[in-house]
């Protein structure tokens, strides 16, 4: 009965450096049988994007497999000579790149890298590819008249179904997906995904796919593998990994997901502790617009990203502003933080209107009240100071205490954050912490001026799923203890619902909705709102598939 | 398209305007210095000339009493129908005529140089930075910094003493020998290949080194791009991914650096041109300032502009060609 079509045995690959050799996937075998979709979940630095590199034989240097087999229908891949491996890329495998967005050549039209492959593997001539080409956009449902277009002039999710199209151009029996979705939208995911299993259905091949994301992956895999550091810690089938599987690990993973939907689990964030007083509003929006300039001086062209968005927030409570790539929640993360002047409306904070009493610029006093954590922990801190230092020069800047004090202070601050102990935290460079510590870093930042409100624009988005958890946690603690506001900027709908009192849905510059958060997840009003749900929920994939 | 069109006009629009000021600057800036080309001729005849061929000398320079605004009419109307005056130097030819004489030259040698380096520089480059580390990439890059290093007119001097005056290979001086007639026939272009090698070769080897360095990086970097991982995922061979895929992307910002260099070229290779007595602008404005012949200079600094400015719209509509993300 075991068919494998894929079989890899005792996988290593190394990366030779001179400072730190490091061994990144360590023995690593399974197989995929034809026609399953076999799911392989890991975080950043897992090894499962090297095992697909392996199996393409890409490795860039100074990566280096140093043992084991990749047999593909029995054949070794590893021992091929260069150009058999040619020859057995796309015919045999083909892969949807973790980041389409970057795999289509910017200066090349689609049809001509379509046709690339056509040419090369096939020795079509123009005419014949031409047609392939057209019947590869009628599988994927894009109109004959992108066949020119340039990457840069196609959506995102566009862009990925060129990418799928390619990689079915010869119709190979075996397709790698990379991370395929990552970088879209929820709802053109779902559409993405959706036409992936379709396409299956119908063409049949085998599908490997690499995620971070075992929600997701839980929607349509067979069989998931677990990988961890290097170790392919557990395969098992998708049922057993959805109970929480055999390893510790998979068991943290699968608990520390938080869901749009279902019940809700008390144990995942703690919830606001209870108080009696009236909610007193802290910061209120009024008619907010911004436009920004496109181009031309002749006839320029306006793009309302802020469109008329009105709300409040009161004193030591979490509001959760939702809304897709371009819904216009970073324009209004910045409006408020005044990096940038609205084009009309008014921002009220505590009873003033801002731009009446500091029209030009924001006051130091309104730059203390009104803090800011940035989505990109890598970028938001300098990497030649420590983490002492940028701690420091705000305290100073707003003359917050007496010299004496600060360095204690400092250390306080490390250690509502978990940074601890925070003597060692002091002293450390961004380079020598991982992601989730830089992002705890920004917070102690932002928290050392005492602010009234911290706006946090995603700032889970670029972490590894097992510590984002950790993050909306000192977030909800720092509520708690510190009695400060929190804006929290995200496109994750289950985050919000779990971390915010409120939430307000943003679509294309326009407040759609509005609402506390378990009513608005639970009874969405908005058509916007329940598609968002929809595709946060889980089972819609099976849903849709049996359907087919 | 259309778009397109709309700004490469919007793109000519502004190098009109540009043009428009360098050429006013061009007018007052010399009539604000003391003394004027006439009187500088009378000096030079010292005394040998009549007031009445002064003031015939004076209206030929177009340097009559009407009001600055009227002489600055006149002036652009004399640039339109192509009449730069009369050179000092020359007298009596046409500052259009001896400028377009050393242009040709200086299209000649300049621009020849130019493509020679910018080809074989970015062809060098993208071929170190696809074996990045390799025998090339170890060699070159260190090698042409070395040329690079040397102030230019040394290494020109150097070049002209020895394969000139040492070793006898080449010619000393000027664009062609004695021997040939001037036109389009062999013996002539022979000759004129000839006496520019040298100025050409030493040109290509200080400027070499800059061209194919950028183009290394900048290609380093595209070769990191998703699109060549997955280019060569696609199974497409070797030299197409490097050609098509990288280089292509990769020669775009060396490209406009062409442009801006291809301007330059008007204003002449001037250590050269000096240094080989060549007859190109370069040779020519440096004899103008010499003699203060102001008519001449006010055409070579008009022909340089426009030059300069000319190379980047065609720039312009090239990078239009090759970058489909400009065509908004």
């Amino acid at each position: 009965m075991p068919n494998p079509i894929l079989s890899i045995k005792n996988l290593n690959v190394e990366y030779i450096t001179q400072s730190d050799p490091n061994h990144a996937v360590k023995n690593v075998s399974f197989d995929i049988q034809k026609g399953e979709v076999f799911g392989l979940v890991g975080e950043s630095g897992s090894g499962k994007s090297t095992v697909v590199q392996s199996i393409l034989r890409t490795l860039p240097p100074p990566a280096i497999i140093t043992g084991g087999q990749i047999l593909l229908n029995g054949v070794d891949i590893l021992q091929m000579s260069d150009a058999d491996v040619q020859k057995f890329r796309w015919r045999q495998i083909s892969i949807v790149m973790q980041s389409a967005l970057n795999a289509l050549n910017p200066v090349l039209s689609i049809r001509q890298q379509i046709s690339d492959v056509l040419f090369i593997h096939k020795g079509l001539n123009k005419k014949e590819a031409d047609a392939r080409v057209r019947e590869l956009f009628d599988l994927i449902d894009i109109n004959h008249d992108r066949l020119d277009s340039f990457p840069h002039e196609l959506s995102g999710g566009m862009r990925q179904r060129i990418v799928l199209a390619i990689a079915l151009a010869l119709m190979p029996p075996f397709i790698i997906m990379d991370e395929p979705t990552t970088a879209l939208d929820v709802i053109v995911e779902r559409e993405i995904l959706f036409k992936v299993l379709e396409l299956r259905k119908e063409l049949g091949f085998t599908i490997l796919f690499i995620t971070h994301d075992l929600n997701l992956l839980l929607e349509f895999a067979e069989r998931i593998g677990v990988m961890l550091q290097g170790d392919l810690i557990e395969v098992n089938t998708a049922s057993v990994i959805g109970q929480g599987g055999e390893h510790e690990y998979t068991k943290k993973l699968i608990g520390s997901l938080p869901s749009a939907t279902g019940p809700r689990r008390h144990d995942l964030i703690p919830l606001p502790d209870k108080k009696d007083q009236e909610p007193e509003p802290l910061l209120e929006l009024r008619d907010l617009c911004k436009s920004f300039n496109l181009s031309g001086w002749i006839n320029p062209k306006k793009l309302l990203a802020v469109n008329d968005v009105s709300f409040t927030i009161n004193k030591s409570e979490i509001v959760s502003l939702v809304g897709e790539s371009g819904s216009g929640k970073s324009t209004v993360a910045r409006l408020i933080a005044r990096l940038i002047k609205p084009t009309s409306g008014s921002i009220i904070l505590n009873g003033k209107n801002i731009f009446e009493s500091e029209p030009r610029k924001a006051s130091l006093a309104y730059r203390r009240k009104v803090q800011m954590v940035f989505q990109d922990p890598f970028g938001s801190l300098n990497s030649v100071h420590t983490v002492y230092h940028h701690l420091e020069r705000p305290i100073k800047r707003h003359k917050l205490m007496d010299e004496s004090k600060i360095y204690q202070y400092i250390i306080d601050m490390l250690e509502a954050v978990d940074l601890s102990p925070g003597i060692v935290f002091a002293d450390k460079f961004p380079h020598e912490m991982s992601g989730g510590e830089r992002q705890r870093v920004a917070i102690a930042r932002a928290l050392s001026l005492k602010p009234e409100l911290i706006i946090a624009d995603e700032p889970t988005s670029m972490l590894d799923v097992s510590i984002r958890l950790d993050i909306l946690r000192i977030l909800a603690n720092l509520r708690n203890q510190n009695n400060v506001a929190i804006l929290f900027i995200t496109h994750d709908l289950a985050s919000a619902r779990y971390l915010a009192d409120r939430i307000i849905v943003l679509q294309n510059g326009k407040q759609v909705e509005e609402g506390l958060s378990e009513e608005l997840t639970g009874n969405p009003q908005h058509h916007y709102t329940k598609q968002l749900i929809a595709a946060a929920s889980p089972g819609w994939l099976k849903k849709n598939l049996e359907n087919l | 398209m259309s778009t397109s069109i709309q700004y490469l006009l919007r793109r000519l629009g502004f190098y009109a305007i540009a043009a428009w000021a360098a050429l006013t600057l061009n007018f007052f800036i010399p009539r604000m210095m003391p003394g004027d080309p006439a009187s500088i001729i009378f000096a030079r005849f010292r005394g040998k000339l009549n007031p009445e061929a002064m003031v015939a000398l004076r209206e030929t320079f177009g340097l009559t009493d009407e009001p600055l605004l009227g002489q600055y009419f006149t002036y652009l109307k004399n640039l339109l129908s192509g009449d730069l005056g009369i050179s000092i130097a020359y007298f009596p030819q046409p500052v259009t005529e001896i400028i377009s004489t050393a242009l040709l030259w200086t299209i000649f040698l300049a621009g020849t140089s130019l493509i020679i380096s910018f080809s074989l520089g970015t062809l060098l480059g993208t071929l170190a930075a696809w074996k990045r580390g390799g025998r090339l990439d170890s060699f070159l890059p260190p090698a042409l910094a070395f040329f690079g290093a040397f102030p230019y007119f040394w290494l020109a001097m150097v070049a002209l003493f020895t394969f000139g005056f040492g070793l006898g290979w080449f010619p000393l001086r000027h664009a062609y020998g004695d021997a040939v007639t001037p036109g389009f026939n062999l013996p002539f272009m022979i000759d004129a290949i000839y006496h520019a090698f040298l100025p050409a070769l030493t040109m290509v080897m200080v400027s070499l080194g800059g061209w194919m360095l950028s183009m290394r990086n900048t290609m380093i970097t595209t070769l990191g791009a998703d699109y060549i991982t997955f280019a060569r995922a696609k199974g497409l061979p070797s030299k197409m991914v490097m050609l098509k895929y990288a280089a292509r992307n990769a020669i775009l910002p060396n490209f406009t650096g062409f442009g801006m260099a291809l301007g330059f070229v008007l204003s002449g290779a001037l250590l050269t041109e000096i240094i080989f007595s060549y007859p190109g602008q370069g040779y020519l404005l440096l004899e103008a300032v010499r003699a203060q012949d102001f008519p001449l200079m006010q055409g070579l600094f008009m022909t340089i502009t426009l030059a300069v400015l000319g190379a980047n719209w065609l720039v312009d509509i090239a990078i239009l060609f090759l970058d489909p993300r400009t065509r908004r």
